[in-house]
């Protein structure tokens, strides 16, 4: 970390204020920082004060007794930055809420502001004993509700790692299968090749007999392994297991706190636990077909709209005569079941 | 959402189909409509000719005006003329069947004897040619009709295109007999996937196919040839009872596009229908088992009454009794036709020069129209019109 | 007319969006017709009075807007004075001479018969006088997708965003195709936007129904950019697959905010095609080399594989990718069909679509105004050159033997 060996480049170099080395002489060095008083050092002299124990700090003025598991490299260059985010982190610990807690947009901004001006009153110092002393007791007070807000916040996290775990492992599945697929129908035709090779050997039968009978065998088979998805349009599909919606909170304080600590206006009455699932994805969104008097196959005997399908240009132009098909099949069907003597009077 | 709801979102269904009874009282109403409107107008016309006369006559004028039945049988000969000049200019299939339907939808809510037919023929066949994607352009089909303008085809599309109310789809039974014998075929072929909740399967129907009795009721199994045979006759018998018989009957406004198909389908082989009905309703309630299911039995009703009302309009061309009757019907509509409708060319000029509060002389007017109910009328007194130039 | 999702009829007592059939709608019976006065009403017939109860049912407010093709108006129901209708009046008998113009029926009659809640809905036609046509269309007053996605400034969206909006349009596509009408004009700017929030395909003046073989179809349709290869190939036969590259090109815009494809003339936009997907071969697309204008170009550029997709597209991810790159497969015949683009895997991955009242939406008096744009210009109008070329491509309608249209 820049900050931390060479704060403003290659060339200049900096010096520990407690053993006053330079990082020119030990490029190496990593200064660590006390959430106490903030005084920057480098981590041989943590070491070397530290280890048998709390000790003051080293810097002139200062005296305060540190810890040495409580130092840590500042994530800062700016120190004032770094302490305020440590009390903010601390903070936040303690009075973590959530929107959805709060009654309204309105509450919850405001307890939102107040927090803040909590947060900007340790920072420059003011009346920090007494925000201190209270924090304590409403974190001893709310630890359950704390705790539970903690978990909430956990598991969203753990929801998002999930679904993406989830994707990648279906894509894989349904890769595996199309390939599966894949095989078995090329060891499929290869079977029916080498039957139809056995049948014309051997009988006299009809070759161009043999080779349709084939043909309509496979057609079958390939329809009956697509059929299950003609006209239903619903996916039907939950993406993995972390698709519910958690709303709710199971145990918790009420309202507001107690009064020892501090109270917080417009928190929402806790609900009991729902566990709201979001609806199935519709592709269609409601209106699906599903034929009632027919099921499209994959290819019809027509001469007209067979023979096309050889013009040059046609097909590949994308007109498909099997188009013309599944609109005759419509035409067809459309309408059968409507009495219209019932349905106009 | 099934086919069914399709179709019930087409405007065939939501404005062009009636019941049998709405159908008859819809003309009768219409004819009422225009019968007194031309009484009037003609009244009108000659108190304005009439002038000098110090006329105390106030009494409607004894005009005799068509009869509904008059006007139907008027109506239907030209959509067959309508049909010959198709045929003979050689324009597709859904031009000439659209064009029909255009006109004998026209005439449901107008009368004859408001707007004479033979003005109102071309133009439907031109707007047929704009919706079914044959398009020519107005100069090039003037050219095909002898002693017409472009004018005279255009005047009355405006007029047309209200009285249909703004909808152009039709649908016809054409692509759906296809769609039914397509069917058919798989079946004896032995590749037909059963509709949704069948409990037959696809060596059930072909068996089944093959073992359909014959016309005369006898049972034997055909061969698959037989029956592909067998399939192709019922086609062609089908397809010639749908040209004519679907199209100048009242079978739009009364039945769906495949119910008119299957119709035909059973008038041209009953067993085999009877069986292909069977079979597709199997997906329905009660639709799988040997007998019946009730809905079954209230479509054959239906489409035994259709197939009636199809094959009953014959095919052939009208005969002497017939065409004497045409010309007595087109006589009497010399003498009650709406004087002022007449001259439609006009009229179209009219509306079209604006609104803009042009003053016309009404005297000149009402001379000018009779004028040109004059010439019209005598071009008009050959009912079968100038022969068709090649 | 399309039975419309907005409740302005009251016979139709519709709340799901399925559309189910409207009550009785044909003709009513009516005995001779008598006014106030007791005289019979002369010069009215039966769809005459019709038309004119019609047209007495809504009344216009102001001008939206005004072109050579038509004027649009805003306007509401007399007996609802809040509710919204925009009133499109096409000019007549202007222009063409040979009668109402084909693209005129085209709108009228596809808007008739199509009814789903992502295709714009027409209330009611009526004719008023001196024979001009007036549609009562829906009004939509939140602009169109273009809108959208030119303001990079004001309107900022994501890959839910676009999952919603691509949903909406694959619906939209789909439902033509199920009812076997080609829409031929899919871009941005005809993706006009309800005040919900759920796009509406709009614009049928290109359109035509589909399916019948040996029919010979005009290659000359969709705007440049969106276009597919058989089209700049002059194919004379083709299928839904043109819909859905345009729909692929209108993605691929969602995801970059400007034209992906964007060609100055209609060898430049094959050049383009060729660049970004690859270029047409007799391997890669059997029998592309009976088209028409196909020309084997010298350098052959090798289908792009998903990898660079990735590079310009990945924000919507591996399956947004993989999606897109269906669309816009060169062989007509591999493209994925309208329904299964509704059915690919990427719908049920996270992100999920944005709930319609969610989505960003521009707001104010320049949306509302960009509505009377967009419904005035004459559906068939090729936008080809932007603005540059005002005048309205005529169609290509060649010699009556060998007709296409």
């Amino acid at each position: 970390m820049p900050s931390a060996r060479r704060p403003n480049g290659i060339d200049e170099s900096v010096i520990c204020p407690v053993c006053k080395s330079s990082t020119y002489l030990n490029p190496n060095m990593i200064f660590k920082v006390n959430p106490e008083c903030y005084h920057k050092m480098c981590d041989s002299c943590v070491e070397r004060i530290f280890t048998s124990g709390p000790a003051p700090c080293p810097v002139a003025g200062c005296g305060k007794t540190l810890r040495k598991n409580r130092f840590k490299i500042p994530r800062f260059e700016d120190l004032a930055v770094e302490r305020e985010c440590d009390i903010r982190a601390r903070v936040a610990q303690i009075l973590n809420h959530s929107e959805a807690d709060f009654d309204s947009l309105r509450t919850y901004n405001d307890y939102e502001e107040w927090k803040e001006e909590l947060i900007m009153d340790l920072v420059s110092g003011n009346n920090v004993q007494e925000w201190e002393r209270k924090l304590k007791e409403h974190a001893k007070e709310n630890q359950e509700s704390i705790k539970a807000n903690a978990r909430h916040e956990e598991d969203l996290r753990e929801q998002v790692k999930e679904d993406e775990r989830v994707r990648i492992e279906r894509s894989e599945l349904s890769r595996a299968e199309a390939q599966r697929e894949f095989q078995e129908e090329l060891a499929e035709r290869e079977a029916g090749r080498k039957e139809v090779i056995n049948k014309i050997l051997n009988t006299n039968s009809d070759v161009l007999r043999v080779a349709k009978e084939a043909e309509s065998v496979l057609q079958k088979r390939a329809a009956a392994r697509n059929q299950p998805s003609t006209a239903n349009g619903t996916m039907g599909v939950t993406s993995g297991s972390g698709d519910a919606n958690i709303t709710g909170k199971t145990t918790g304080s009420v309202g507001a706190a107690k009064s020892t600590g501090f109270s917080i206006s417009g928190l929402k009455k806790i609900q009991p636990q729902t566990k709201e699932v979001e609806k199935v994805y519709d592709a269609f969104d409601g209106l699906s077909l599903q034929f009632k008097y027919y099921s499209l196959a994959e290819k019809y005997f027509h001469p007209r709209s067979n023979a096309v399908d050889k013009e040059k240009g046609h097909a590949s132009g994308g007109y498909l005569g099997w188009d013309y098909q599944r609109r005759a099949q419509m035409d067809a069907h459309a309408g059968l079941g409507i009495f219209v003597e019932e349905e106009k009077a | 959402m099934n086919e069914d709801d399709i179709y019930r979102t087409s405007t065939q269904f939501r404005f062009w189909t009636y019941t049998a009874k709405a159908l008859t009282d819809l003309r009768a109403s219409s004819n009422s409509l225009a019968a007194s409107r031309v009484r009037d107008a003609i009244k009108r016309s000659r108190e304005q000719g009439s002038k000098s006369e110090t006329s105390t006559n106030n009494a409607v004028p004894e005009v005799d005006c068509l009869t509904v039945e008059e006007e139907q049988k008027l109506v239907g000969w030209y959509c067959t003329k309508a049909m010959e000049f198709c045929d003979f200019s050689e324009f597709p299939k859904a031009v000439k069947a659209t064009a029909v339907q255009f006109l004998k939808r026209f005439y449901l809510s107008t009368s004859p004897m408001t707007y004479h037919p033979k003005q109102m023929m071309l133009s439907a066949i031109y707007l047929a040619t704009k919706v079914e994607n044959f398009y020519i352009g107005i100069a090039e089909f003037a050219k095909m009709i002898p002693k017409t303008t472009a004018d005279d085809i255009l005047a009355p599309e405006f007029l047309l295109t209200q009285g249909l109310r703004f909808t152009f789809d039709v649908r016809h039974p054409y692509r759906s007999l296809e769609g039914g014998i397509m069917e058919l075929h798989e079946m004896s072929r032995g590749s037909y996937i059963p509709p949704h909740g069948s409990s037959f399967t696809t060596e059930d129907v072909r068996v089944g196919i093959l073992k359909v009795k014959s016309h005369r009721g006898k049972p034997a199994t055909m061969t698959p040839d037989e029956c592909a045979e067998r399939i192709k006759r019922a086609h062609n018998k089908a397809g010639d009872i749908l040209t004519k018989g679907a199209l100048l009957t009242d079978a739009y406004f009364l039945y769906t596009p495949s119910q008119i198909w299957m119709s035909a389908l059973l008038a041209a082989d009953k067993p085999l229908a009877e069986f292909y009905l069977h079979i597709i309703l199997s997906g329905t309630p009660n639709g799988s088992v040997s007998e019946p299911s009730s809905l079954e039995l209230r479509l054959l009703s239906l489409l035994e009454q259709c197939a009636g009302l199809m094959t009953r309009s014959s095919s052939r061309g009208p005969d002497e009794t017939e065409t004497m009757e045409l010309k007595r019907i087109d006589k009497k509509l010399y003498h009650c036709r709406n004087p002022e409708k007449i001259d439609l060319v006009g009229m179209n000029k009219a509306v079209k020069e604006g609104s803009n509060g042009d003053k016309v002389d009404e005297e000149k007017v009402v001379k000018k129209r009779k004028i040109e109910r004059d010439r019209a009328a005598k071009e008009e007194q050959d009912l079968f019109g100038a022969p068709l130039k090649k | 007319m399309a039975i419309s999702p907005n409740n302005l009829e009251p016979q139709n007592a519709r709340e799901t969006k399925a559309p189910a059939a409207a009550k009785l709608k044909s003709l009513p019976v009516r005995r001779n017709q008598v006014d106030s006065a007791g005289k019979i009403e002369t010069g009215a017939d039966l769809t005459e009075h019709l038309n004119l109860e019609i047209k007495n049912k809504y009344e216009k407010d102001r001008k939206l807007g005004e072109g050579t093709y038509a004027t649009v108006f805003l306007g509401h129901l007399k007996k609802d004075p809040k509710s919204e209708v925009a009133i499109k009046k096409i000019k007549v008998m202007q222009e063409y001479k040979d009668g109402i113009s084909v693209s005129a029926i085209r709108e009228i009659k596809f808007l008739q018969e199509l009814s789903h809640p992502n295709i714009i809905a027409m209330h009611d036609v009526y004719s008023s006088k001196n024979q001009n046509l007036c549609l009562v269309l829906e009004f939509l007053p939140l602009g169109d997708l273009e809108m959208l996605i030119r303001d990079s400034e004001g309107i900022r969206y994501g890959t839910a965003d676009i999952k919603a909006w691509m949903a909406m349009l694959g619906r939209g596509v789909w439902w033509c195709h199920e009812n076997f009408v080609l829409h031929r004009d899919i871009k941005p700017n005809n993706l006009l936007i309800a005040a919900n929030g759920e796009i509406k395909l709009a614009d049928f003046g290109l359109a035509r129904s589909f399916a019948d073989p040996y029919n010979r179809m005009t290659w000359n349709v969709i705007t440049r950019w969106y276009r597919p290869p058989e089209l700049l190939y002059r194919a004379r036969h083709y299928g839904g697959a043109v819909d859905v590259w345009s729909v692929g090109c209108v993605f691929a815009e969602l995801i970059l905010r400007v034209p992906y494809l964007a060609g100055t003339s209609d060898v430049d936009q094959l050049d383009k095609i060729c660049q970004a997907i690859g270029s047409p071969t007799e391997q890669n697309w059997p029998g592309v080399s009976e088209l028409q204008d196909y020309v084997k170009s010298e350098s052959i550029r090798p289908l792009q594989k998903k990898e660079s997709f990735l590079g310009l597209f990945g924000t919507v991810g591996e399956g947004g990718v993989d999606l897109l790159m269906s669309t816009l497969i060169l062989d007509p015949r591999r493209r994925v069909t309208a329904k299964q683009f509704l059915q690919h895997r990427w719908w049920t991955s996270e992100p999920r679509p944005t709930k319609t009242e969610n989505l960003p939406r521009k707001g104010g008096v320049s949306a509302r105004e960009k509505v009377g744009e967009d419904l005035k210009r004459r559906g068939g109008e090729l936008d080809n050159d932007k603005g540059a070329d005002k005048v309205a491509r005529k169609l290509d309608f060649g010699n009556r033997s060998k007709q296409a249209v």
